[in-house]
């Protein structure tokens, strides 16, 4: 046998928890369940229509898995809908198809919505353009457009709540860019609980506390239906972010799982002692929620005007 | 020293007896948080050992680097 679980010490080991321990399948199992469990008690309440963010990729996909054993394993009664938003880009077609399999194994119905009919422009559009105006790359255009049709599309589906698949990596890397930024108005709506306006709809991380390799583990050994593929596309302060962060958990383990806890009461305290408040309002053009008087969807497709 | 033979993405290399999953992601140079090793199609611990003749699958989870090419983009 291979090297086995430091948790059981019966089954073999699949992958190195944040603590430097070897854990097998289903102590992996049972330590996810307990992590996501515990965004998703005090998340989702008893009622709600619940719109996964899926798509198709590992994160999304557990995140889906670990609400429908949510639903199955407790006693909150909720509806569930997955949404996936095709943004156009070729990369896509197989995640696409990994979402709508896992919505079929799940039984959850699944609704595909293409992002041109929410936006007036995809990835393929911006791919024929020789460069995106200011420097920006196509993350900025990718993100800002799906985090806003994914709003609409759950807004119009008359969820109040909706779960994405975040993970702790995602959320350490956003934390210091925006500090890098220094984005106060984003650092202030960062893990907030609070809903500032009615039109946004609430966000549930049930991944806030997994590892990104922890999760590629688990979605591998249990077989979760899921695409592995990284979008070609990325790049940006974000990528630089992620080697540093990654460099620091392989110098010093349990890093990235040990910020966190310290960066949410930083948080905390900041928005109860300081004066960083919730800023957000609705948009002059679109109404959609935004941090500044015309939402960033707007001012991006405002510097596309002429050029799509 | 004695010497193993595994295959890492369809590339046989030769490793030192004892070598574990993450050195020989150190070896090619690949930092561990980013890659999920899969030997004999299982998921592994960075720290388990190869074995002679293992089958070694390292499957990129997140991207480190920002070189993309039209190639790369499907163009």
């Amino acid at each position: 046998m291979r090297r086995v679980c430091d948790l059981c010490g019966c089954s073999e080991a699949v992958v190195t928890s944040s603590y430097g321990k070897a854990m097998c399948k289903d102590c992996l199992e049972r330590s996810i369940i307990r992590r996501s469990f515990a965004e998703l008690r005090t998340g989702i309440s008893e009622g709600d229509l619940v719109v996964v963010a899926l798509s198709g990729g590992k994160d999304s996909s557990l995140a889906l898995w670990c609400i429908y054993k949510y639903r199955e394993l407790s006693s909150v009664e909720f509806a569930l809908k997955a949404v996936t938003i095709d943004e156009g880009s070729p990369y896509r077609r197989h995640a696409i198809e990994a979402a709508r399999s896992l919505c079929k194994e799940l039984e959850v119905e699944h609704v595909l919505v293409n992002m041109r009919d929410y936006q007036g422009i995809s990835v393929s559009d911006l791919l024929r353009l020789e460069h995106l105006p200011n420097k920006r790359s196509m993350c900025t255009y990718c993100g800002v457009l799906r985090r806003q049709t994914l709003n609409i599309v759950a807004r119009k589906l008359g969820a109040n709540k909706v779960v994405t698949g975040h993970n702790l990596d995602d959320i350490i890397q956003t934390f210091f860019m925006n500090m890098v930024r220094g984005d106060v108005n984003a650092l202030a709506r960062f893990l907030s609980r609070a809903t500032p306006i009615r039109e946004l709809i609430p966000r549930v991380r049930p991944l806030l506390m997994i590892r990104e390799k922890e999760i590629a583990a688990f979605v591998a050994a249990k077989g979760i239906t899921a695409h592995f593929g990284k979008c070609p596309m990325v790049r940006g302060m974000r990528i630089r972010m992620r080697r540093a962060l990654d460099e620091l958990e392989v110098s010093s383990v349990g890093f990235k799982s040990k910020i966190l806890p310290n960066m949410i009461k930083i948080l905390d305290k900041a928005r109860s002692d300081l004066s960083m408040r919730l800023n957000l309002h609705v948009c002059e053009r679109c109404g959609e929620p935004s941090a500044e008087r015309i939402c960033k969807a707007c001012q991006l497709k405002m510097e596309l005007r002429g050029l799509i | 020293m004695r010497y193993i033979k595994v295959h890492v993405n369809g590339n046989t290399l030769i490793v030192p007896l004892n070598t574990r999953c993450e050195d020989l992601m150190k070896i090619l140079r690949l930092n561990k948080e980013a890659y999920l090793p899969i030997i004999e199609r299982k998921p592994r611990p960075d720290d388990c050992y190869l074995n002679d003749g293992d089958e070694i699958h390292l499957i990129r989870i997140t991207i480190h680097e920002e070189s993309v090419t039209k190639d790369e983009k499907g163009l």
